[in-house]
């Protein structure tokens, strides 16, 4: 009885050309597909039928140019399975003739192979009535040579290229999931919880990046800010409320977190504050939902006054002097938030 | 060949839920009943995205997209409707959302595209397993870039997508600058049919493209690709459309013209979906229809104007007209 032997050979066994020319990557994450022993005697012996139905095929000329395409796939079939680099010598004997080597002989892990193949080997129904196979018509149906090469089809796709697609596939479709699941949690992390003039002006900007690559950075604009002022020149503040936008800015994410805000950085504008005659300018920077930033503004006396600003959620963690007048302040504006 | 088939529905503008295909899908059933005796053995998935469009819809007015559409002429044409009632309408903000927000439709398209992609792979269990996708208006400018990213990263390189029908076809007037439908530079969509050369990456091996020649929508910069006809089939109609507008999905389905090649592609059924019968089912088909004179008229002006107009604020100009006159 014969044995098979059952190595792995990289996917690139059916693949085209175009693929087979792209940079090696790691032989850990390179495709790899079993494939039984059984695949040299099987095309050898399809290339086999196929000429012994066409010497004797009376409707010869007309299917030639199918015969000919046929016999070229099987051919570059039969190179890639023998041109395994790196496969041991005992190995491939024992592969070839389906015969079991004297000792196992060590596989290597993948194996990349050459040449090309049409990727579909299969039937082709284009149109009503019609059957195609190597964009060729398969008339007429009845002739010998077609019969052998619909035979061929059916035996080397189900036996070789066949599994050989699935395992090919099945890693792009994981790669598929993989995107759509970054960029559903990137929408509804990043996008739907900015302002819709945002997200428009970010994927404005983004236009020609590749879907692939999901965006880290989100411009900030017009985005409205409430704080507290901490400190004023030198002495801490009254913690008097700052209401503003940050006009324009720049908010890094951690795709490794769920697209959670890291770092932002961003040009403050503030609505003319209580005791002051202009509106203040400054700078704002963030970490994940704390801001603290810098302000200035004009009292009414025509001074300039110095400010630190903090976010409300990190006006929490100070203990300031006075503190109540902060503490009030804060209370005053939670309160206001949740009503 | 007991052939394993499942059928991808994907919805056009405005509001749909997951039963948004089951009136189409009963006629199709109800239709190969009739024609063969047999029941429709495949399995109806309907693909729905309008639940993504919504979720931007409820952060704020879509009137805030406006300073970024980058386009002079479209601009215009929002700037007319904000002036109606009218700019609010779904259709209306659905094709915003599609054009001009990136996110939102990457957001799509990975979504579908990771739906679509298992039953690429299912189709790999062997030769009898089919996959036919039906894509109505939006549906097709979505399927077509949902194809695309599909055949970009490689999942249709070895089973391509047995059959694609577009049913008012809007691909073209919808495309953007850096993914035309077909036309070059840049490289265009390879939601095409597959050149049968190994290296081509045609994602598809057939394209049906079908447009009604009394819905005015899929008029406006028409699709019409130079692709060889024997993997591309383009159609052309004409239906009023009974009970319901000639845009809508069912007055396509019902067209013979439409459902015939449809069926044979679900069922692979050479003997009943021949070209006569389709022939015999047209003659059938020429009955008069419910739709008012008047309604015609209007979607024939609509029509005879708009057809070949080249750019999308025609394209939006001409759903406000239609939901203006109550045409949806």
């Amino acid at each position: 009885m014969r044995t098979s032997v059952s190595l792995t050979l990289l996917i690139g066994l059916c693949c085209p050309l175009h693929l087979c020319a792209a940079p090696p990557t790691s032989p850990a994450r390179m495709a790899t597909i079993p494939i039984q022993g059984r695949a040299l005697q099987l095309i050898d012996q399809s290339l086999a039928d196929l000429e012994a139905a066409f010497a004797s095929d009376p409707q010869a000329p007309s299917v030639q140019r199918l015969r000919d395409e046929t016999a070229r796939n099987l051919g570059l079939l039969r190179q890639r399975v023998l041109a395994i680099p790196g496969l041991p010598a005992p190995a491939l004997e024992s592969f070839a003739s389906g015969k079991p080597a004297a000792a196992p002989a060590p596989l290597p892990e993948s194996v990349r192979a050459v040449g090309e193949l049409n990727p579909v080997w299969e039937l082709d129904r284009q149109t009503r009535g019609e059957r195609w196979l190597f964009n060729l018509q398969l008339t007429p149906e009845d002739a010998k040579t077609v019969q052998a090469v619909l035979k061929i089809q059916a035996q080397v796709f189900g036996e070789i290229t066949q599994p050989s697609a699935r395992v090919f596939i099945q890693e792009k479709d994981a790669q598929i999931q993989r995107l759509a699941a970054q960029w559903k949690t990137f929408y509804e992390s990043v996008t739907l919880q900015e302002y819709p003039w945002e997200s428009t002006a970010n994927g404005w900007l983004d236009v020609k990046r590749p879907i692939t690559d999901i965006p880290t950075r989100q411009v900030k604009l017009f985005h409205p800010v409430s704080g507290v002022v901490a400190f004023q020149g030198r002495q801490s503040s009254s913690g008097s409320p700052i209401t503003g936008a940050e006009v324009l800015g720049l908010q890094w994410y951690d795709p490794g977190a769920g697209y959670k805000p890291t770092w932002g950085l961003g040009v403050l504008v503030t609505l003319k504050a209580e005791g002051e005659r202009s509106s203040g300018l400054g700078l704002i920077a963030s970490y994940r939902d704390f801001k603290f930033g810098y302000r200035q503004s004009r009292r009414l006396d025509g001074q300039k006054v110095d400010q630190a600003i903090i976010s409300i959620n990190l006006a929490r963690y100070f203990d300031f002097t006075p503190s109540r007048a902060l503490k009030q302040a804060v209370d005053k504006l939670q309160a206001s938030k949740g009503n | 060949m007991n052939t394993e088939t499942t059928v991808v529905f994907l919805h056009g503008m405005g509001k749909h839920d997951a039963t948004f295909h089951e009136a189409a899908w009963a006629f199709l059933q109800e239709k190969h009943q009739s024609l063969s005796g047999q029941p429709l053995a495949a399995t109806a998935i309907p693909f729905v995205y309008d639940d993504i469009f919504e979720s931007l819809r409820q952060t704020g007015s879509l009137a805030d997209l406006q300073p970024f559409i980058y386009d002079a002429g479209v601009l215009g044409v929002l700037q007319d409707l904000q002036a109606s009632d009218l700019f609010l309408y779904t259709h209306v903000l659905d094709v915003l959302i599609w054009r001009f927000h990136t996110q939102a439709r990457a957001r799509v398209i990975t979504q579908l595209a990771a739906a679509l992609s298992p039953l690429l792979v299912d189709l790999t269990e062997g030769p009898d397993r089919q996959l036919v996708v039906i894509a109505h208006s939006l549906g097709t400018a979505v399927a077509t870039d949902v194809i695309h990213l599909l055949a970009e990263q490689g999942v249709t390189d070895y089973k391509k997508l047995p059959a694609l029908h577009m049913l008012a076809n809007v691909a073209k007037v919808l495309e953007r600058p850096e993914r035309p439908a077909y036309n070059s530079p840049p490289e265009p969509s390879l939601c095409r049919p597959w050149t049968r050369e190994p290296a081509d990456k045609g994602a598809l091996q057939r394209y049906h493209s079908y447009r009604n020649e009394l819905d005015p929508i899929p008029l406006v910069d028409a699709f019409r690709p130079p692709w060889s006809g024997r993997w591309f089939q383009s159609t052309t109609f004409k239906a009023w459309g009974a009970g319901v507008q000639p845009h809508d999905i069912l007055t396509y389905i019902k067209a013979p013209e439409v459902y015939m090649p449809l069926l044979w592609s679900i069922t692979l059924d050479e003997a009943t979906y021949t070209p006569e019968r389709e022939q015999q089912e047209m003659a059938l088909g020429a009955a008069p229809n419910p739709a008012t004179v008047a309604r015609q008229a209007v979607l024939r002006d609509l029509a005879q104007h708009y057809a070949d107009k080249p750019g999308f604020q025609d394209f939006l100009k001409l759903i406000q007209s239609m939901t203006g006159q109550k045409l949806w």
